[in-house]
């Protein structure tokens, strides 16, 4: 479901040029829990921004559905990014004034999947339920710890019913054992919601619990 | 769920955007002020034209070119208004009457004692029939009178001119028409204070004030017709009352226009409202003008003010404008949220603009009443408002601020996301 042909990804900055990524090719089959490793300023995230439709490549095409994304404008990026994708970051990136239930009903505010208000409030309620935050429902995203701003960002992915879930480092912000219990949670969701999802990790350790580990290194697969 | 968060944005930065709001608030106030001073200024203008010039009157002279200048030197009858001209008038159809005003063909002056001093000035004398000042005047009758003292009509502006220029920067008192009716004045046919001929005798016709107008002319005192062609024939060499000009009266003011043109083609000059109102209306327009000018000056620190402010904000929203990118906020989205906060703004600061402009406007009529109390200008109006003003003024502080954010809103639009979320 998800194939890039070699993909490269090159950062020029004034005279400097930088190869985040070199000739990728792989495939993610669909419902697939793979586990993207590799050390820092590997590439990791640049591949998941780039599977997910943050950033163009330099080279290369990636198929999504067979469908090819580099070629993609603005505006069908943006609704591809609404419609089938789902990013959990490591930095969470919530509205911070905003309530835990605001925050997850947001992309649904972007897209045109012609449901409405009371349907998507449903649909939130029960991503509610499902990472555990039900009393912190109406609580302003600043008043959480880690572990509940996590499973907020969790949460907030699967609101629009993606096909892919993109998770970089989502436990880098964590203690080991938040983190664990993060981890168990997308392991839940990945299974309940049969998504592909990529988690992207420097730590061997949580990517033992994916089906699948690529290897990068150097903006190569290993 | 755009304009609550839209409110919710706004809300976060309180003081940055007040400061927006209140410039926008500055603006619209000005704008409103200066387009109520205009209307107020042309509302009155027209006014007083209008009583000094009704919409039925037309006043009709000879030609310049074939009478003089000044018709009071002419002692040919060449060009001069005569009886047949009058008839032949009188024939046009749309003419209800035509009202003859003649002169007392040499100098004079005036005589009054007020505030325990005498005053004594040159004047014209010019006198018209009953049927034309019949209106200036409470009792009509008494310009039939034959009898010392005559009745006499003073302008109104002079009254004005003297309360305005004279009595108020040199605190005297002001005067009042009643104060001034029933008022004696004495005529002094054949003298003038600046010309040294004919001043050997001092002659005295007594007169009385009987009324003000706002149509005599300005020059001098009216008094009736008859009675000027008496004084010629007693105290002139030039017996013959000659016509200076003719008020005609129109039926209705939807004909005077052709009326007019009418009288034109018979080779007189006409004077009347509908002319004089496109001449004064491109004066005003100067006023207009300049008025607009500095509203534009003000409209325009209003609108960097805003540009400076959504630059700023969308400067730190950065990373919140990459998030909504990343879960699927098209350009468009970004724009409309940044452009409903600006719309927000812009009502906000629009309406209370509004409050601010009518406190402003309402304070000035209060001061100018001071100033215009010896005019005919109606001194509660200095500035008006009606509801156009209003709604023009409200529909242009939320233009002016959704074009003030339109390029902050496109920037943020139009940065890449990852690029906005890295920040």
């Amino acid at each position: 479901m998800i194939e890039t042909q070699n993909l490269s990804r090159k950062f020029v900055s004034g005279k400097t040029a930088l190869d985040a990524l070199i000739d990728i090719n792989l495939k993610v089959e669909e419902g697939e829990l793979v586990a993207l490793v590799g050390p820092s300023g590997s590439g990791k995230s640049t591949l998941l921004n780039l599977i997910g439709g943050l950033d163009y490549p330099t080279e290369g095409s990636i198929f999504i559905n067979k469908k090819d994304i580099s070629l993609y404008r603005d505006k069908e990026l943006s609704a591809y990014r609404n419609s089938k994708v789902g990013f959990i970051f490591q930095e969470f990136n919530l509205e911070p004034f905003l309530t835990v239930k605001k925050n997850i009903l947001l992309p649904s505010y972007f897209s045109q999947n012609g449901k409405n208000r009371g349907e998507m409030e449903k649909e939130a309620d029960k991503l509610i339920e499902e990472v555990e935050l039900s009393a912190k429902k109406h609580n302003k995203v600043y008043e959480l710890s880690g572990g509940q701003k996590q499973r907020t960002a969790i949460a907030r992915a699967f609101i629009n019913r993606p096909k892919i879930v993109l998770a970089d480092e989502p436990t880098g912000n964590l203690d080991l054992k938040t983190g664990n219990t993060i981890i168990e949670l997308l392991k839940e969701s990945h299974s309940k919601h049969k998504t592909t999802m990529i988690i992207a990790t420097h730590d061997e350790n949580i990517a033992k619990a994916a089906n699948r580990i690529i290897k990068i290194k150097d903006g190569k697969i290993c | 769920m755009l304009i609550n968060f839209a409110l919710h944005k706004l809300g976060r930065r309180k003081s940055r955007n007040l400061l927006a709001v209140i410039s926008i608030a500055i603006g619209i106030g000005s704008l409103l002020v200066f387009m109520g001073l205009n209307k107020g200024i042309k509302t009155a203008t027209f006014q007083e034209m209008e009583r000094r010039n009704p919409l039925t009157q037309i006043t009709v002279r000879a030609p310049a070119e074939e009478t003089g200048i000044i018709p009071f030197f002419t002692r040919t009858g060449e060009g001069r208004i005569q009886q047949h001209h009058i008839d032949k008038i009188l024939s046009i159809r749309g003419v209800k009457n035509v009202y003859p005003e003649t002169q007392f063909n040499n100098f004079a002056s005036i005589e009054i004692r007020i505030f325990g001093q005498t005053l004594i000035t040159d004047a014209m004398v010019f006198g018209v029939p009953k049927g034309f000042i019949e209106d200036d005047i409470k009792n009509p009758d008494l310009w039939d009178s034959r009898e010392e003292p005559y009745p006499a009509v003073v302008p109104r502006q002079l009254l004005n001119i003297y309360n305005l220029t004279v009595a108020g920067p040199q605190n005297l008192p002001t005067l009042s028409e009643e104060a001034l009716i029933g008022r004696t004045i004495i005529l002094h046919p054949n003298y003038s204070t600046f010309f040294p001929v004919k001043t050997a005798s001092l002659e005295e016709v007594e007169l009385e004030i009987v009324g003000f107008s706002d149509r005599v002319n300005l020059i001098g005192a009216t008094i009736p017709f008859e009675i000027v062609e008496n004084l010629n024939r007693s105290y002139t060499e030039s017996p013959e009352s000659r016509i200076l000009e003719l008020f005609v009266e129109t039926q209705d003011a939807t004909q005077t226009v052709a009326v007019a043109e009418k009288i034109e083609d018979l080779g007189f000059e006409t004077f009347y409202f509908q002319k004089n109102v496109k001449d004064v209306e491109a004066r005003l327009d100067y006023l207009r003008n300049s008025l607009g000018a500095i509203s534009i000056i003000i409209m325009a620190m209003a609108a960097i003010a805003i540009m400076s402010t959504f630059l700023a904000t969308i400067s730190e929203r950065a990373k919140e404008i990459g998030l909504f990118r990343s879960l699927g906020a098209t350009k468009g989205h970004i724009k409309k949220l940044i452009l409903t906060e600006a719309g927000i703004m812009g009502i906000t600061g629009s309406l209370l603009g509004i409050v601010l402009g009518i406190i402003a406007g309402t304070v000035i009529n209060k001061m100018g009443i001071e100033e215009l109390d010896y005019t005919t200008l109606d001194s509660t109006k200095l500035v008006l408002f009606d509801y156009k003003i209003i709604i023009y003024s409200i529909i242009f502080g939320i233009l002016l601020s959704l074009v003030s954010a339109y390029i902050p809103a496109r920037k943020a639009s139009s940065t890449a996301p990852i690029e906005a979320l890295n920040r």
